[in-house]
């Protein structure tokens, strides 16, 4: 019983940080109907831009983790401005083609400017274990829970509460009519690309000491879509769920079943859920709106 | 229809011809009165560009010194060399380019194991001589080619090497493993079931395997925790083996780690830091070549930073790519030199087959024959200081 409530707990942990970065791809999906396959390597750009301003600038950790995501979110911002406003009248097809372009673009200029180097992003927090009750834990990753907690509340409540959440919302449902109303569905765009971003970024400089730092690491990030997925895309809280489920759905089939398969029992159990409920766990049935 | 006859049995008359008359025309490829054409195909770019750029800058750095020396035989060296990425397909076509094409006399140093052993037929069937300085598959000499030859241990002497030392030197008794489930992780398991049966009459408490390019191995090393092993062999590469050394010591896991020679190179501490203190592996070169004070590693380092590094290494360099290739030119120009003006593909497999305890001062003594290309079975057992660097510990030989 130690051992299943010790892998439900990694599993928390990662499930976290999924849910992060999950999120980034559901904000921006609902705006913007693209789904951003960049995601990863925007993750992967947070733990780079964190551990530069950490190690080699000396800021404190705070600054560092803030910075990186401030940039994150501005890059993203950049990018939607540039790479991905022009094709905003073509196919969404074309605009999720552009996004895979862009994640191999920042996979590769990271490669060609870092080398082969791997880095170690230094823990914050010790990351020497202790038990409780026969459960293992590190100070590290239970501040890692908790920040992604903590986090992914912060924007849940920015979505419901705030004018430009509410804003946000509103282009999602009807971009015609939320034009009409006066909100400026360009300046929507910038921000749901630029609050993705920084979700993404985020996840990858708390993911960061876990994990070790290359090029590669933003692969980690489709987890986030798979989980997003298996709650429901179309809604944030279950989109949120279904990240936790999946971390932890993940670690007790690597247990229990067979470690080299706990990806393919994670798709199993996705295939499995959509079959039954087409629109996630969690998610609501979607009309067609005029 | 006559037409396409007429035409047709010209094509046949220039084939038949251009054949019969082939060896008499034509020389033996690559060779000239002034020079020598030798090929590599590497990865340049991609995730094991270092093993590439650390292969490529040392045939590169040789071929310089030599001309720069008048060549060999009067002769100088044309070194020729593409990219694969790391991919087979780009190997395949690179090496057909450099045996039709570019017609290289000889080919040098090679790819990572997947990019080598697709290419391994051509070479044979071609018979362009190789000296492989970076795959230690050992399916690159099965079935055995007369045209291969390897410079440092394959992979059962690295897994002899490291299972030997953690059996009998650090005595564990209740042991296991955790792998890649490619090629390299999978032939290292495989030893290890099979020595632990047959020589050490135990089993092995848990055996766990993750897939490559996995980044979190928190299930595996649970049931690997459950198992309550003392000591526990990590058959990865060295940037998984940075996570699964951490996270190992994150789950309360504290069992004595060993390594393939997948591990060890500085990247493991680099990635794993103050954990992997106490990490032992076995590596193939005796030197350690990014702080070996051993005179011609020393010499080496201080030539590479000359000819194309003024002002600092890449991360990670020199690797032991970087020795292991400089080894194999070392030992291609030797046996060169032995074969003298008359040169052909022949003559070199057959002067090449004839080295005994050829020593590069940075790789173990290399020795040849008839039927083994091998070039070692020698390794060298080293572990992480508390300092964070790779020590050298014992010398592990052989079956």
């Amino acid at each position: 019983m130690e051992l299943f409530f010790q892998v439900v707990i990694s599993g928390i942990t990662l499930g976290s940080l999924y849910s992060l970065v999950g999120l980034g791809f559901v904000v921006i999906y609902r705006a913007t109907k693209v789904v951003n396959f960049a995601q990863g390597e925007m993750m992967m750009l947070g733990a780079m831009f964190a551990l530069y301003f950490y190690s080699d600038l000396g800021a404190p950790y705070f600054a560092a983790f803030l910075l990186a995501v401030l940039l994150c979110g501005t890059f993203g911002a950049a990018l939607e401005r540039v790479a991905y406003r022009p094709l905003l009248n073509a196919p969404v097809v074309t605009l999720i083609l552009a996004t895979v372009a862009v994640g191999q673009m920042m996979r590769a200029a990271v490669r060609i400017l870092r080398g082969s180097e791997v880095s170690r992003f230094p823990s914050i927090l010790s990351a020497e274990p202790f038990v409780i009750a026969g459960l293992t834990f590190t100070p590290l990753s239970l501040s890692i829970i908790t920040i992604a907690i903590l986090l992914v509340c912060a924007f849940m409540l920015f979505f419901r509460k705030t004018r430009i959440g509410k804003g946000m919302e509103a282009t999602s449902e009807n971009r015609d009519a939320a034009l009409l109303v006066g909100i400026s569905v360009n300046q929507t765009f910038s921000l749901v690309w630029a609050i993705g971003s920084a979700l993404a970024g985020a996840a990858g400089v708390l993911l960061a000491p876990l994990i070790i730092i290359t090029p590669e690491m933003g692969s980690i990030g489709i987890k986030g879509f798979i989980g997003a997925i298996l709650g429901g895309f179309n809604s944030i809280p279950g989109a949120v769920a279904g990240c936790f489920l999946l971390g932890v759905i993940e670690n007790l089939g690597g247990v229990y079943i067979a470690s080299s398969m706990k990806d393919v029992i994670a798709f199993c159990v996705l295939v499995l859920i959509l079959t039954i409920k087409p629109h996630g766990l969690f998610g609501r049935k979607e009309g067609k709106r005029a | 229809m006559t037409k396409l006859a007429r035409r047709l049995s010209f094509a046949v008359i220039a084939t038949v011809a251009s054949v019969a008359l082939a060896p008499v025309l034509r020389a033996e490829p690559g060779v000239t009165d002034s020079e020598i054409r030798i090929g590599m195909w590497t990865p340049l770019s991609g995730p094991v560009a270092l093993l590439g750029q650390s292969a490529r800058d040392a045939v590169r750095l040789w071929a310089k010194e030599v001309n720069e020396k008048g060549g060999i035989q009067g002769r100088k060296i044309n070194f020729i060399f593409y990219d694969d990425a790391g991919s087979p397909q780009e190997a395949q076509a690179a090496v057909r380019r450099l045996i039709d094409q570019d017609q290289v006399f000889m080919l040098i140093s090679g790819s990572v194991s997947g990019s080598t052993l697709p290419v391994r037929q051509i070479i044979t069937r071609e018979k362009v001589p190789f000296v492989s300085s970076i795959s230690s598959n050992i399916n690159l000499m099965k079935p055995f080619s007369r045209y291969i030859f390897r410079i440092y241990g394959n992979e059962d002497t690295q897994a002899y090497g490291i299972l030997g030392w953690m059996m009998k030197n650090e005595n564990i008794q209740r042991p296991a493993i955790l792998y890649n489930s490619n090629d390299y992780g999978v032939g290292g398991y495989q030893i290890y079931e099979e020595r632990l049966k047959t020589e050490y009459k135990i089993t092995s408490v848990a055996a766990e395997r993750y897939n490559p390019g996995d980044q979190d191995f928190t299930a595996q090393l649970l049931r690997i925790k459950a198992a309550n092993p003392d000591g526990l062999l990590v058959y990865a590469f060295a940037q998984e083996a940075g996570i699964i050394v951490r996270q190992a010591k994150e789950l309360g896991l504290a069992v004595k780690l060993f390594g393939g020679g997948g591990t060890s190179t500085p990247l493991l501490q680099r990635g794993a830091g103050p954990a992997a203190i106490g990490f032992t592996a076995v590596l193939v070169v005796p030197e350690i070549p990014e702080s070996s004070t051993n005179p011609a590693v020393v010499e080496y380092r201080d030539k590479l930073k000359a000819a194309f590094y003024p002002e600092a290494f890449p991360p990670g360099r020199p690797s032991e790519y970087d020795t292991a290739a400089y080894a194999a030119a070392k030992i291609t120009q030797a046996t060169l030199d032995k074969v003298g003006r008359n040169l052909t593909r022949k003559a070199f497999v057959d002067m090449l087959e004839s080295t005994k305890n050829f020593e590069t001062g940075m790789t173990f003594p290399i020795s040849y024959s008839k039927d083994n290309h091998e070039g070692t079975t020698e390794t060298e057992i080293v572990r992480v200081d508390a300092d964070l660097k790779w020590q050298a510990v014992a010398r592990a030989s052989g079956k």
